[in-house]
Formats: structure tokens, C-alpha cells, sequence
């Protein structure tokens, strides 16, 4: 029976990259619980509750859609639907990496009281960010569905972008809120750069609009290649570029396994600084 | 990146310390019979003088090429304590004397600076009762938040909930946001929630301190109760004299040594000795090097 127990050997862990991933799967519950938790404070107080979920981004999209397409005239189709899924994909990468670094900020206080893996709270900020557009999916397809865009059987393949933009969130999560763990003022400096990645991608306007050198460019830049994969499913009900695939996931994998080998590596010292 | 090991020379850790005989053996390995095993372990934190936390700061600092200089703390120095299953070990010591640090260490709140900690089996952390607890979440909802924090599954928590929930006499407000309830409820709540589990090691700092009578009675008797089940209690209080009918082994530290690690009652008659001289400041010896760092 004694030799069953499990050992903590401060000694053994050798690839912290490894050893946090298996932390984290066994700490899955803690992701769940701390994503549903995130849901319930949020809608606990309000008097529709849980119906709030997706009345909210639905008003709030039909405001948009009515505010947008009366002031900007691009010639660009569906552009209601066009810009309604840039914001959609835009706050699952804004609100997730933001969130990742309140998250990890705010829960210095346990850190610094029990043992639970550190990258528990950046997962859950994340995941919390993906469920939010989950819901916010069926209010988007209604209102796409509205203002004229064809369903297509290719719409269920929308789920592959929002998953490449939350792996991609969470990697720049995981670099920003170690960063933020020993700089109190990133989360402040992110905000600014956030708002200028913003109009660097063409979430509000078409990417035609740009000049040609920048639009060379947006193929290198993976928020751009993710809406893009997204409007080609959701407004057109075509497959995506193989091309576009490809250098998406490269993105989104190459940027998670970066952000999270960066964020083990810099752990261990989270309890001394928090 | 400098580590913290910078600028200390390890001469400084170099005198032996009187007691340090049981130390070389739990060097070895983890022994079968070890709950806890502590080897050589040292903290040390480094605080600079001028605090720089912004990174706005740090880029200017690295342009002009300013120094920024540091004190190192110890505060732990190469602490040597072993646990065997089923023990209970009081750390008795004066505020400040790394006690909490060391709980930490083993609790794997904290990496030693150098050293090597093994702990075998579940621990059951009461550092601070109710850490993670979210105000505007229900009782309820707040068990099982807590329970996943300790590394339980929605199953687990499931199975012990009506016990959790009897123990705390809380049932009246179980559904009500943890926001309406008093300091000592929330405490209940974390305790109940922290022991049920059975644990293999119970680590406790301090946290009999809340509570009415009545209930620090009902903790005890679940501290017992653990104990006999056969788990390990690792305790911290200033206290000492309610640590004679919970331990049977004290280590007393102070400035971030082990001074005696042995019998209760010897333990702490070093410790009033100890109290008695009081006019002994906290050590220079401790603050061990100013480093000054420059950038390159």
C-alpha cells in the first residue's frame, strides 16, 4: 500500500515542458470548474441569468450591424456577417489574453498558499474566453442567416479556426502572463498593443482596402489567417486554402508550444514574486 | 538571466551546525519509511533595494546601462528534517524564523533554492483556510471549486460532500453566495473541505486560531481522527504549549535553521531559553551578500 503513493521529488522533474502537462490533465477538474465559475459570476447577478449568455452578444451584435453597415460603405459582400465574425474570433484572442494575465495576477493569493499548476489559471482564463464565442455562435448564425448569407454545411467547419485562435491565445496568454507576473505595467502595455494589432488586421475592413505591401504581409499574420479561414466557411461556404490551413496551424501550434515553454520555464520562481 | 546563486560564495553555508548528524543520511535517498523528507534545503529570496516592477523600468535600466542592486535573504539554510509515516512533528520557532517557509517547501507551494524535498503521498495544505474561495459563488459551489484547487475530482468531492457539509454545520446556508457568510463560516467551510479528503500529510499553520471553542474542539478531534487513520501531521503554532497532546517530535528553527529536531518537551524548553535572550536581533549572518548587479 505505502509504495502506491504517489511521490513529490522536488529533485525529479527534469522537462518541466512534460511534467506540466501532465499536472495540468490531472488538475482538469480545477479547468472546469474554474471556466464554470467564470460563467456563473458573470450571469449570477443578472435577472435573465443564463439567457443573458446569448441575448447579450446577440444585441450587441445587431447593434453593431445596424451602427456599421449604415457608416462604412465597403463594397465588400455579406459585410455585416464579414464583421461580425472578425469581432467574434477578435475577443476569444483579446479577452483570452487579457484575462490569462488577471487570472494568473489574481490568484497569487493561492499560488502562494497551496500547490495547484500554474498554467490552470491561464487554460481556464482561455477556455473561458472559447465557451463565451460558443454561445455567442448561435446569435451569430442567426443574425448571418438574416442579413442574407446562405447556411452551408461548411459552417460547422467555423469550429476549426475558433480552436486555432484559442490555442494561439493561449500561447501569447501563457508569455504575456509570466511577463506580467514579474512586470505589473504589461498588462497595461498590452492593452495599448492590442489596440493597435486591431487595425492592423482586417477585422473591420476588407483587406483590399490596404495598400499592396501590407496586404502582402496579413499572410503572415496569423489573427489575419484565422478570419480569413472563418469567412471563407461561414460567407462564401467554401474550403478553406490549403495554404491558409497550413500556415495557421503552424501559428497557432508553434505559438502554444513557445508560450508554453517559455511559462515552465519561468514557474517555479511565480511563488516568490506573486 | 543571473541566478539567485549569484555573487554568494558557498563558504558562507560552510560551518557545520551542532545537530546536523541526523542531516547526511536523508541526503541519500528517499526513505520507504520517510513521509516527508527534507535535504539540505535551502531558501533564499532576493529583494532589491530599489524595487523595479515595471517593465518600462527595466528597458530604461537596460539602455543605460544602470546597476541595480540586491539584497539576498536566507531564509531557510540547509535544513535537514525527516518525517516518518504516521508522525506528528510540531515547528516551533519565533516569528520570522522560516517556519511558514519551510511548510511551504514541502507543501510545494515553493522550490527550494537548493535542496531536494520528497514528499510521499496526499497532502492536505491548511496554510490558509479557504484560499480560492470566491465570495460571489454559493457554499456549494465553493466546495467543489475548493476540492478541484486540492487536486480532487468532481467524484471525489461528490462522495464526501454530505460529510463535508455535516461537519461544517453549514447546511442552513449552503445555497447562500459564501459572500453572506462570517469569517468563521468561511473558515469551517475550509476546513471541512481541506480534512475530508483524507490526506496522508496534514500540514497546519496556525488555522486552529479560528472558530468558536466548539468547533476548534471538533478539529482536533478530526485531527485525531486523521492520525490515527495513520496520516502525518506536520504543525506550526506559536502555541506550544497545545502541541504537547497533538506531537510527539518538535523541531525548533530559528533564523532559518533547525536548532533541535527531537523531543517535544526538550524542544520547547530550548525554545523559551530561546525567547528568554530576546535581545538577540535578527542576524546579520542572514542578510547574506549584497549583490550588485551590472548590466552589461
Amino acid at each position: 500500500m505505502a509504495t502506491q503513493l504517489p511521490v513529490y521529488d522536488s529533485g525529479a522533474i527534469r522537462f518541466r515542458g512534460l511534467f506540466e502537462i501532465r499536472e495540468f490533465f490531472r488538475y482538469r477538474f480545477l479547468v472546469l470548474n474554474l471556466v464554470s465559475r467564470d460563467l456563473k459570476v458573470r450571469y449570477k447577478r443578472s435577472v435573465l441569468g443564463f439567457i443573458w449568455v446569448m441575448l447579450s452578444p446577440f444585441l450587441t451584435m445587431g447593434v453593431l450591424v445596424v451602427v456599421f453597415s449604415s457608416i462604412f460603405r465597403f463594397n465588400t459582400p455579406h459585410y455585416p456577417a464579414y464583421l461580425l465574425c472578425g469581432l467574434l474570433l477578435w475577443a476569444v484572442f483579446a479577452q483570452g489574453t487579457v484575462a490569462a494575465m488577471s487570472n494568473l495576477v489574481g490568484n497569487g493569493a493561492v499560488l502562494r498558499r497551496m500547490y495547484v499548476p500554474p498554467s490552470v489559471f491561464v487554460g481556464s482564463a482561455v477556455g473561458s474566453a472559447l465557451v463565451n464565442l460558443l454561445f455567442a455562435l448561435v446569435p451569430f448564425a442567426i443574425l448571418a442567416y438574416l442579413t442574407g448569407v446562405e447556411p452551408s454545411v461548411w459552417w460547422l467547419f467555423l469550429i476549426v479556426p475558433c480552436l486555432m485562435v484559442t490555442l494561439f491565445a493561449f500561447g501569447i496568454g501563457l508569455i504575456l502572463s509570466s511577463m506580467a507576473v514579474y512586470f505589473t505595467d504589461t498588462q497595461e502595455i498590452w492593452t495599448v498593443l492590442l489596440s493597435i494589432y486591431v487595425y492592423l488586421t482586417p477585422v473591420f475592413y476588407p483587406v483590399n482596402i490596404l495598400p499592396p505591401t501590407l496586404q502582402a504581409l496579413e499572410q503572415y499574420n496569423p489573427m489575419a489567417l484565422f478570419l480569413n479561414i472563418a469567412r471563407a466557411v461561414v460567407l462564401f461556404g467554401t474550403r478553406p486554402a490549403y495554404h491558409e490551413l497550413a500556415w495557421a496551424t503552424g501559428f497557432a501550434v508553434g505559438t502554444f508550444l513557445i508560450g508554453w515553454l517559455i511559462f515552465t520555464r519561468l514557474e517555479s520562481r511565480f511563488a516568490y514574486h506573486l | 538571466m543571473p541566478t539567485i546563486s549569484d555573487g554568494i560564495s558557498s563558504a558562507s553555508h560552510a560551518e557545520e551546525l551542532p545537530n546536523s548528524k541526523h542531516s547526511r543520511q536523508s541526503l541519500l535517498a528517499f526513505d520507504s519509511e520517510a513521509a516527508i523528507s527534507v535535504a539540505d534545503v535551502s531558501v533564499r529570496y532576493r529583494m532589491p533595494t530599489e524595487r523595479i516592477n515595471t517593465l518600462k523600468e527595466r528597458v530604461v535600466r537596460t539602455i543605460t546601462r544602470r546597476t541595480v542592486a540586491y539584497t539576498e535573504f536566507s531564509a531557510l539554510t540547509r535544513v535537514n528534517l525527516q518525517v516518518k509515516r504516521g508522525e506528528a512533528v510540531a515547528l516551533i520557532g519565533r516569528n520570522g524564523a522560516g517556519k511558514s517557509t519551510l511548510l511551504k517547501v514541502i507543501a510545494r507551494v515553493q522550490e527550494p533554492t537548493s535542496g531536494r524535498v520528497w514528499v510521499r503521498g496526499q497532502i492536505a495544505p491548511m496554510i490558509e483556510l479557504g484560499a480560492g474561495f470566491h465570495p460571489e459563488l454559493t457554499g456549494r459551489e465553493n466546495v467543489f471549486l475548493n476540492g478541484a484547487m486540492l487536486g480532487y475530482s468532481q467524484r471525489q468531492m461528490e462522495a464526501k460532500f454530505d460529510e463535508i457539509i455535516a461537519f461544517s454545520e453549514l447546511e442552513a446556508f449552503i445555497d447562500s453566495p459564501l459572500r453572506t457568510y462570517s469569517s468563521g463560516m468561511q473558515a469551517r467551510l475550509g476546513f471541512a473541505v481541506a480534512s475530508s479528503v483524507e490526506p496522508d500529510i496534514l500540514i497546519i499553520d496556525e488555522v486552529l486560531a479560528v472558530g468558536d471553542e466548539a468547533f476548534q474542539q471538533k478539529c482536533v478531534q478530526r485531527m485525531k481522527a486523521i492520525r490515527e487513520r495513520g496520516a502525518t501531521l506536520l504543525y506550526v503554532t506559536h502555541a506550544v504549549d497545545s502541541i504537547k497532546n497533538l506531537c510527539e517530535k518538535a523541531a525548533l528553527i530559528d533564523e532559518g535553521r533547525v536548532l533541535y529536531y527531537g523531543d517535544v518537551d526538550k524542544a520547547v524548553a530550548y525554545y523559551r531559553e530561546r525567547l528568554q535572550d530576546s535581545d538577540m536581533q535578527i542576524s546579520s549572518q542572514r542578510r547574506i551578500a549584497m549583490v550588485v548587479r551590472k548590466r552589461r
